[in-house]
């Protein structure tokens, strides 16, 4: 400890550095924007009155709402380390998701007329950030990712087989595993398991002998963090997470935001007037497919 | 009673599979025959080929096949459901994905999980053996912005089966669950390598 | 004994509905008619597109059409009950037959009708009490989807917004079943067309 007889400027201030370093951080994480610039500002505004200054955000900046370039820009302007989405890479790529993505014709075309209205929109500067994105970000034993570790189109749904959603973590190598994509947020814990196995060989030539070993399975988190643009956990409130590294708290967070001035923007953006009703009344744009372990072969 | 013989890896060896049939011919019962890939080499998915062996490997692979197959060889089905079985050449998650008896448990229970069934017949990494999943559970608990749940899984009785490469092959009935690994060649064992 | 009833009213006073209990509590044959209506000063009219027959039919087997110029002609079934439905915002201004709406009178003529007697919703008793929303115009929007691929879940998407007022407040929604299979929504009136 640096006595006060021997004060120096400088080590003060390394001291001080050091000390805010190891200061127990909270994060926020964000995901599913949808080119909702209303819902973004609330959830930043809200994100800083808590002084929280981590930000990371999970993808799907663009798609379905009106905004698409205003939110890429604000995204920038914050240096928010981002993952791509599905809608992020699909602007980029083309249309990559299988038709199987969506549980209807009309979704279908909704999707395909939200799509065509963004790649039109969207600047050439907002689709080289949203090509230079990441397809997950990583910070130590979290794991940061849109839909799932395998793709950015796979839903890991809150009740979802716990076995696989515990492959899906530990197969990518992390503890804690943050994702979007499902648009309704929710904390999954999984722990004690353990799977038991025998074991019988065919080789070499001759009688098999069986074996039996028991797989003790670590504990795993998957943090899902809602959606800020096009929630769909009930009403039309953003949500997103905050996680304590330190005590691994995660706090679920919810809240207002002006819904009709993102609904006005659709209308006056062309977009069509069904997009506003739906996000006023707190559905989706179009329906998620139910099959949460789909692996699309495209 | 149907029962099943199950072939793979004959990489355009031609003998392999002769013997597979006369050895099937004469001494054993079956109805179906199911080649689960690798009939003509290393892989259907050249990428993958290329990325272990090389250009060359996939230059020396086009030149052997008859251009004349190359449609039918395209048009191949991924794998095979039946009854409660998937029998693939790799796995639920990709062709080239490589189950061994050393594989993790619980990766081998996401693959069949995939797919919901309760027998998964694999072939790519040409090894023959049976683990059965006999045990184990896991606790998970969800919260949610309405409520916060907690549920109790159990590992479901499921298997993976590699049938071999060759002419070492697996018959399989699905009626008794019966599973045989076999050596098309060789003579039959005084105690066959059989699980009912 | 035959008899003919016109039964008029405001849209969505109940008609149909009473219309159907009593060709269900009739045992002898009966008729339906359903009359286009005129349109009234300020009041639009929503044309009823034959979905009441087809609906009436479904639910009462043999159920006559009083409008098939056909069986005009025909001799009636001597215990037959014809009922002819009329949607008609204003009350008649005078009691029983005489305050039937005279611009009517052509069309029933051509099919050979003549009342016996003329219910009112909202004047006579013996109809239930008039229990319908204050309607200034009705708009009926219909849309046939014949050649156009529509998968059930589709529907089933479109339904929902439509019945949640997406596209307007919508007082009754039908749709028809038309050579596709696809279950109708529940507890909704599903004419097989």
């Amino acid at each position: 400890m640096v006595q006060g007889k021997d004060l120096d400027p400088a080590a003060i201030e390394v001291t001080l550095t050091v000390r805010l370093i190891a200061m127990p951080q909270s994060h926020a994480v964000i995901s599913c924007l949808h080119a909702n610039l209303a819902a973004l500002e609330a959830v930043l505004a809200d994100i800083d009155q808590q002084g929280i200054a981590t930000i990371t955000c999970l993808g799907d900046l663009v798609g379905y709402g009106p905004q698409p370039n205003e939110v890429v820009d604000l995204v920038r302007q914050r240096a928010i380390p981002t993952c791509q989405g599905c809608w992020d890479e699909d602007i980029i790529e083309g249309l990559n998701a299988c038709d199987c993505s969506y549980p209807s014709q009309l979704a279908e075309r909704r999707g395909h007329l939200a799509h065509q209205w963004t790649a039109e929109q969207l600047s050439e500067e907002s689709k080289a950030f949203l090509a230079s994105l990441p397809m997950s970000l990583r910070r130590d034993r979290l794991l940061f990712v849109h839909g799932s570790p395998n793709s950015q189109h796979e839903y890991l749904l809150p009740d979802m087989d716990a076995f696989a959603a515990l492959e899906r973590v530990e197969s990518a190598g992390a503890e804690t595993l943050f994702c979007g994509h499902t648009h309704r947020p929710y904390v999954r814990e999984l722990r004690e398991g353990s799977i038991r196995v025998r074991q019988m060989s065919g080789e070499p030539a001759g009688v098999a002998e069986a074996e039996d070993r028991e797989l003790r399975l670590p504990l795993r988190r998957i943090i899902n963090a809602g959606s800020v643009g096009e929630p769909r956990h009930g009403n039309t409130n953003p949500t997103y997470v905050i996680h304590d590294e330190d005590i691994g708290a995660v706090e679920i967070r919810e809240l207002p935001y002006e819904v009709e001035r993102t609904c006005s923007a659709i209308v006056d953006a062309g977009l069509p007037p069904i997009f506003a009703w739906r996000l006023r009344h707190g559905f989706e744009y179009a329906e998620r497919a139910d099959d949460a372990s789909h692996v699309c072969e495209r | 009673m149907a029962r099943w013989a199950l072939i793979s890896g004959l990489r355009g060896d031609l003998e392999a599979y002769e013997a597979i049939q006369a050895d099937l011919r004469h001494t054993r019962r079956v109805d179906t025959l199911f080649v689960l890939g690798d009939v003509i080499g290393p892989e259907r998915e050249c990428d993958a080929l290329r990325l272990s062996q090389g250009e060359a490997a996939v230059d020396a692979l086009l030149q052997a096949v008859d251009p004349g197959h190359m449609g039918w060889l395209a048009a191949l089905q991924f794998g095979f459901i039946e009854l409660d079985c998937a029998l693939l050449h790799g796995s639920s998650a990709a062709v080239d994905d490589s189950l061994g008896p050393n594989s993790s448990p619980l990766l081998l229970l996401d693959r069949l999980t995939r797919m919901d069934v309760n027998r998964l017949f694999t072939a790519r990494s040409g090894r023959q053996f049976r683990l059965e999943l006999t045990g184990g559970g896991i606790d998970s608990q969800v919260r949610d912005l309405e409520s916060q749940r907690h549920q109790q899984q159990s590992v479901p009785q499921r298997q993976v089966i590699g049938i071999g490469a060759g002419v070492r092959y697996t018959l399989y009935d699905p009626g008794s669950d019966r599973l045989d690994f076999l050596s098309a060649g060789s003579k039959p064992q005084q105690r066959p390598r059989g699980f009912a | 004994m035959s008899q003919t009833l016109l039964i008029s009213g405001p849209p969505g006073c109940g008609k149909t509905t009473w219309i159907l209990s009593q060709l269900r509590s009739h045992p002898g044959p009966c008729g339906y008619l359903c009359l286009a209506g005129t349109p009234d000063e300020g009041l639009s009219q929503a044309r009823d597109g034959g979905i009441d027959l087809t609906w009436l039919q479904d639910q009462r087997s043999g159920l006559q059409d009083l409008a098939d110029p056909d069986q005009a002609l025909a001799p009636r079934p001597a215990n037959l009950l014809a009922l002819i439905e009329l949607s008609q915002f204003q009350p008649p201004t005078e009691p029983g037959l005489a305050g039937m709406d005279r611009r009517v009178i052509p069309q029933l003529e051509a099919l050979h009708l003549s009342p016996d007697a003329h219910l009112h919703f909202g004047r006579d008793a013996v109809l239930p009490r008039q229990d319908t929303l204050d309607f200034s115009s009705l708009q009926a929007w219909e849309r046939n989807l014949a050649g156009a691929v529509w998968d059930p879940a589709s529907l089933s998407s479109f339904w929902f917004e439509l019945v949640n007022g997406a596209y307007g407040d919508a007082y009754r929604a039908w749709w028809c079943r038309a050579r596709i299979s696809i279950p109708p929504p529940s507890r909704s009136p599903s004419p097989s067309a």
